[in-house]
């Protein structure tokens, strides 16, 4: 039971990391937290079933196409943000929120509120591993996590435009001074926020579904998630998914599965008071 | 002196006159308000009654809606389905003529299925759309909002789904349940199982509606000598039951009975396959899953579920069921017939049904005994309705069945349900 747990607790902890990373990558640069980030999964992962289901598109890609739609939609919703006064900050999270509300009705519209299976490229059957019955396809949700963090790991460190973000997140104005195109790297972390976003959707629709509704729960978690680890931190992002994921399986499955998420914001919450700025956070200090 | 006294007196009397005058004044005022507030008492009183007894009741039209899951987590899928059987029925009887020359006109408020929002979806109907009933509306914690608000407008319900045993118990005069509860399936499971040799029975369910089925198998298992090995609630719209699978599976059950809509048993039963739980008697649910919906999310992971069927099979070669295929092809083409198209088309015949017995003078007094009288009628789609005096029960038997090859077949023959209910008399 344990293994099952923990492979089953690390996939879920997978979705709510890479969320949270689209979210953390987008606050970095912009300090804009998108919460209309799921309903964006949501759309590109319902334009990949469309491609498949009504227009048999082949798998890999309808992926590559929703993957160009979820940048799209990023920068579509870049634009829509510079509208507003960037010191406006209330204003912003409210176009964020009308952002989710239009999104969620218009797929409604669209593609009506019923759950569609969707194609899965990973068999659920299980293999034994060490005794235990395990499905591959958490495996690969892991991996497909762990391979994205390696490529954005070496996208900021070994790109001109990994460092130009780098730069924007620390300090906005030096990077200006420096000749950095901040508004170009604003867009670019929305389109990477998108696509990184729309991974997380088609990886997790196969488990749960696909539907209008699909990522509500998914975005709460993956915001405790990035709280969790540190708002600022796109390792803590992942970090504090991760152990949502496993923790909310393990306390669920040993003590009750009736306060499954309860459990796990309790968690969130303890730790945060011993450390405000989350597990990998760090405090931000400005030159007065 | 004098003068100053005499103009006191003038002046006391002018005031004493005013006063009187003011006083009568008032007098007549205040009886004429309250003679007017009378009025507004006595009306209200009785024109309300009047008024409600056959409101949505016209010379040419009869108005009555429903409240329906369109959205939200409950599976908007069944609640479409619904609307798609009735909106046949009604449609063909409006083609027909109507109802004593009325014709019908049906309309559905989406709740989201949340109670919350049903309040409000059943107020707009009754207050400003001013339906006469309700048949076949969608929900079963959301008819469980709303049941007081029809105890106290006296509304008639025909057809809630999923009927839960809140809607039987206590008594409730005005609705009608035409599917058995999910509590009465599952006690009827339970039993079934256990002479099947199920020894070692494990429950999931729905937080909320779920209460009641999982009473009903505790009871039943009670009585037998037994208890569940182990019992896991959810809230609705959870999606992950990764930890709630793995938890079962190391209980080791020989079955797996579940409390829920389609899609959270699709999600079970797909998890359960990832764990490899697989439960010799496999998983069994309550009627609601009786429906293709079930089949096309659960995949290959839904072979040898197991539900129970009170309506007869959706392709069944018998008249009515033909028709009904015909009559949902015409004007719902793309709905394939299954269990919510016909639990839809059936409320709004028996509605229709009720409706022409109770004359071309309805009233809601004239429906609730129409529909008391068809104790024993055969409407074509099941066992005889058992509407009586003391029963607000339609179906009286009930069948199981299995998912075979990607289609529900049934396994048994035509059983009847129970008609106590001894749990709740503990």
């Amino acid at each position: 039971m344990f293994a099952q747990l923990v492979t089953s607790g690390l996939a879920l902890g997978s979705v709510y990391a890479l969320v949270a990373l689209s979210m953390v990558f987008v606050w970095k640069t912009t300090t804009v937290l998108n919460f209309a980030q799921g309903e964006m999964a949501m759309i590109t992962t319902f334009f990949a079933y469309t491609l498949m289901a009504t227009y048999e598109v082949p798998y890999w890609i309808a992926f590559v196409l929703a993957l160009a739609l979820g940048a799209a939609v990023g920068i579509l919703v870049d634009l829509l943000i510079r509208q507003i006064p960037s010191d406006n900050f209330f204003a912003v999270i409210a176009l964020t929120v009308g952002i989710y509300f239009v999104m969620h009705s218009v797929a409604g519209l669209i593609w009506g509120h019923v759950s569609w299976p969707f194609p899965g490229l990973f068999s659920e059957e299980p293999v034994s591993v060490l005794g235990a019955a395990i499905a591959p396809i958490d495996f690969w949700i892991f991996g497909a996590m762990v391979l994205l963090i390696a490529a954005l790991f070496c996208f900021l460190s070994f790109t001109t435009s990994g460092t130009a973000f780098r730069a924007t997140s620390q300090d906005h104005i030096a990077a200006i001074l420096m000749g950095i195109n901040t508004k170009r790297v604003f867009s670019m972390s929305w389109a990477i926020g998108g696509v990184v976003g729309a991974i997380a959707g088609i990886l997790v629709a196969p488990i749960i579904h696909i539907h209008v509704d699909m990522m509500g729960h998914i975005l709460l978690m993956s915001f405790a998630s990035a709280v969790l680890g540190g708002i600022n931190s796109l390792p803590g992002a992942v970090v504090g998914g991760l152990l949502l994921g496993l923790v909310g399986n393990l306390l669920g499955a040993y003590v009750s599965t009736k306060y499954l998420d309860s459990f796990a914001f309790f968690i969130i919450i303890v730790i945060l008071l011993i450390r405000p700025h989350g597990i990998m956070g760090r405090k931000e200090a400005s030159r007065v | 002196m004098t003068l100053i006294y005499t103009r006191k007196v003038l002046v006391s009397a002018g005031v004493q006159d005013f006063i009187g005058e003011v006083t009568k004044m008032k007098r007549g005022v205040s009886g004429f308000v309250a003679t007017i507030f009378c009025l507004i008492v006595i009306v209200a009183f009785f024109g309300s009654g009047i008024a409600a007894e056959t409101r949505g009741i016209t010379k040419d039209q009869i108005t009555i809606g429903a409240y329906m899951a369109y959205s939200g987590p409950g599976g908007g899928g069944l609640s479409y389905s619904t609307a798609a059987g009735a909106n046949a029925y009604f449609s063909i009887v409006n083609e027909q003529g109507g109802i004593h020359g009325r014709k019908i006109k049906w309309i559905t408020e989406d709740d989201g299925y949340q109670p919350s929002k049903t309040i409000a979806a059943v107020k707009k109907l009754v207050e400003k759309d001013s339906i006469f009933a309700i048949v076949a509306p969608f929900g079963a914690p959301t008819t469980l909002a709303v049941l007081p608000y029809l105890d106290e407008q006296n509304i008639v319900s025909i057809g809630p789904w999923s009927p839960v045993i809140w809607t039987e118990v206590p008594f409730r005069r005005n609705v009608f349940v035409i599917s058995p509860a999910d509590a009465v399936q599952h006690y009827f499971m339970a039993d079934y199982f256990m002479k099947q040799g199920a020894k070692r029975i494990a429950m999931i369910y729905q937080a909320g509606v779920g209460k009641a089925p999982l009473d009903a198998v505790t009871f039943r298992l009670k009585e037998l000598g037994f208890s569940l090995i182990d019992a896991a609630e959810f809230t609705p719209g959870q999606e992950d039951f990764s930890a709630i699978i793995s938890k079962l599976k190391a209980a080791n059950p020989d079955l797996v009975l579940t409390a829920a809509l389609p899609v959270p048993v699709s999600l079970i039963v797909r998890e359960a396959r990832k764990q490899g739980l697989k439960p010799k008697f496999g998983f069994a649910n309550h009627g609601t899953i009786l429906d293709p919906e079930f089949i096309r999310l659960a995949g290959s992971a839904g072979e040898g579920t197991g539900t129970i069927q009170h309506f007869k099979d959706a392709e069944s070669k018998d008249a009515e069921v033909a028709e009904f295929r015909a009559r949902l092809k015409k004007y719902a083409p793309k709905e394939v017939p299954g269990l919510l198209s016909m639990h839809g088309y059936v409320s709004a015949k028996i509605f229709c049904e009720g409706m022409k017995k109770a004359g071309p003078e309805p009233t809601k007094e004239k429906l609730i005994a129409a529909l008391e009288s068809m104790n024993g009628t055969d409407v074509g789609f099941a066992a005889p309705l058992g509407f009586s005096t003391n029963s607000r029960q339609g179906i009286t038997a009930i069948r199981f069945n299995r998912v075979q090859k990607g289609k529900w077949v049934p396994v048994t023959d035509w059983m009847p349900l129970p008609k106590e209910m001894p749990w709740l008399k503990k």
